[in-house]
C-alpha cells in the first residue's frame, strides 16, 4: 500500500492550528459583513486584511495537507473506522443537503472553498464526537 | 463475536491502558473490542491472544447471529 503518510505525528497539530487560523479570518469576517449588513463578498474593516489575503487562503490548504500527510501516534484500526464513519457522514451530509436545498432555498449559492471549509471543519467535529462517545475505563 | 478479553485481563491485573500500549492500539479501542463495539483485525486479534497468553479460540468466540 502507498503510504504517503510520511510526517512526524506532530504535524497534524500544526497542519490542524494553521487550517483553523486561517478559516478564523474568513469566518469572523463573514460574520462582520453580516453583522454591519455590507454587501456579500465585501470585506469589513473589523478585520485586518492579511487575514484575508491570499497567502492566508493557501495557507488553509497547506494546513490540511500538513495534517494528511502526518502519522497518526497510535495508528489504529478502529481509529481509522471511526475517520471513515465520519467522512461518509460528510459526504452523506452534502448530498443530503443539495438534494434538499433547491426546496428551501434555492437562491443559495455556495462557493467550493466556503463549502470545502464546512466538510473539513463537520468531518473533525463528528470524528470527535465519535471519539468523545468512546469512554474507556481508566 | 462474543470475546473473554475483559476476563483475561482481570485475571493478568492489567488495565485497558496497558493492554493498548503493549499492543500498540489506543484505549479507545480495547474499551470498543470489550463491549462488542468493534471486531478486530484477525492480526490484531492474534496479538491480544499473545498478549493475553491465551489461544485465539478462546479469546473470541463466533455467535449465532454472526
Amino acid at each position: 500500500m502507498l503510504n504517503l503518510r510520511f510526517l512526524p505525528h506532530y504535524f497534524k497539530f500544526i497542519g490542524l492550528s494553521l487550517f483553523v487560523i486561517s478559516v478564523l479570518g474568513s469566518f469572523l469576517n463573514g460574520f462582520f459583513v453580516a453583522h454591519e449588513h455590507l454587501p456579500y463578498g465585501s470585506q469589513s474593516d473589523a478585520i485586518p486584511p492579511i487575514l484575508l489575503s491570499k497567502e492566508f487562503h493557501v495557507l488553509q490548504y497547506l494546513g490540511i495537507l500538513i495534517y494528511v500527510f502526518a502519522k497518526d501516534k497510535v495508528f489504529d484500526e478502529f481509529m481509522f473506522k471511526l475517520r471513515l464513519e465520519s467522512l461518509f457522514l460528510v459526504f452523506f451530509g452534502t448530498i443530503l443537503f443539495f438534494s434538499f436545498q433547491v426546496y428551501f432555498k434555492p437562491e443559495l449559492k455556495i462557493e467550493a472553498d466556503y463549502l470545502f471549509d464546512i466538510q473539513v471543519l463537520s468531518y473533525f467535529f463528528i470524528n470527535k464526537l465519535f471519539k468523545g462517545s468512546i469512554t474507556p475505563e481508566s | 463475536m462474543k470475546n473473554l478479553i475483559r476476563v483475561e485481563r482481570a485475571r493478568l491485573e492489567i488495565s485497558q491502558t496497558d493492554l493498548a500500549e503493549r499492543i500498540g492500539v489506543s484505549r479507545q479501542t480495547i474499551y470498543a473490542i470489550e463491549n462488542n463495539k468493534f471486531t478486530p483485525s484477525v492480526m490484531l486479534a492474534f496479538k491480544l491472544a499473545k498478549e493475553l497468553k491465551v489461544d485465539i479460540n478462546y479469546l473470541f468466540e463466533l455467535e449465532d447471529t454472526d
